[in-house]
């Protein structure tokens, strides 16, 4: 359903600004946290939030296959490095060795 | 039943008239939906930064995905809801083909995102339940 041209700026410039939200929320949990999956998932996430901004905006076909696609390939990678993680391959490795911190650790005061 | 059904005036409940609410009251529940998914994903990026700075712990982190997952899900529902009153005024094939694939779209998401819900829940539950769990398998895969 297209609505007024203003809801539909409000809808765009609300998605580009989830997406721009969800990069900097994935790059400071891996700064953080130093474990890709959870800095990938936190920006799928976001970018499912902006896909579902679009689609209440304009729902055309090509915006209903690049939510579909989105969500696939979020599917796909969360698949993929669940699947690395339990087969300790190099992502799984990463987060053992360079996460540092275990998640049972309380938090300190020299965490940076 | 037929016969009173078209006795009904014009002036009370035409279709003109009915499309017109109809088409407001989908815009309205909409727009909720958009509104909770934008509120929900700017109150989880505060949260993000506050977690982020206040320690490296990642329940934390998950906990907070987990409450953005909820949002969506929110949003997804109020989407939903207006897709099915879409129903009641989409006049054309090609309306009603494009109405279908954006509620398979939002209901398979809502399905996915709500098991992943319950998973991340039950794994947070485990390790708030075992709390060395985490520590002693990240030992032993090393």
């Amino acid at each position: 359903m297209t609505g007024p041209s203003w809801w539909s700026a409000l809808l765009q410039g609300g998605a580009l600004l989830l997406t721009v939200l969800g990069l900097g929320c994935g790059l400071l949990v891996l700064a953080r946290r130093r474990d890709v999956r959870q800095a990938l998932s936190v920006l799928l996430e976001f970018l499912l939030a902006a896909g579902l901004l679009r689609l209440s905006d304009d729902p055309t076909y090509r915006a209903l296959a690049t939510t579909a696609v989105i969500i696939l390939i979020r599917k796909l990678v969360g698949f993929g490095l669940r699947a690395n993680q339990r087969a300790g391959g190099p992502v799984g490795r990463a987060r053992s060795t360079a996460g540092a911190v275990p998640v049972s650790e309380p938090p300190s005061g020299s965490a940076s | 039943m037929a016969r009173a059904a078209a006795e009904v005036p014009d002036s009370i409940l035409s279709e003109d008239l009915l499309r017109r609410y109809v088409d407001l009251l989908v815009r309205l529940v909409e727009a909720a939906g958009a509104i909770v998914i934008f509120l929900g994903a700017v109150l989880a990026a505060v949260k993000f930064v506050r977690a982020a700075f206040r320690g490296r712990r990642s329940e934390e982190f998950v906990r907070v995905r987990l409450g953005l997952g909820r949002y969506l899900t929110l949003g997804l529902e109020f989407q939903l809801a207006s897709d099915v009153l879409s129903t009641a005024i989409a006049p054309t094939f090609g309306e009603i083909g494009k109405l279908a694939a954006i509620a398979a779209i939002r209901t398979l998401l809502n399905y996915f995102l709500g098991k992943e819900i319950d998973h991340e829940r039950a794994e947070v539950e485990e390790e708030e339940r075992d709390p060395d769990r985490t520590s002693r398998s990240s030992a032993t895969d090393t």
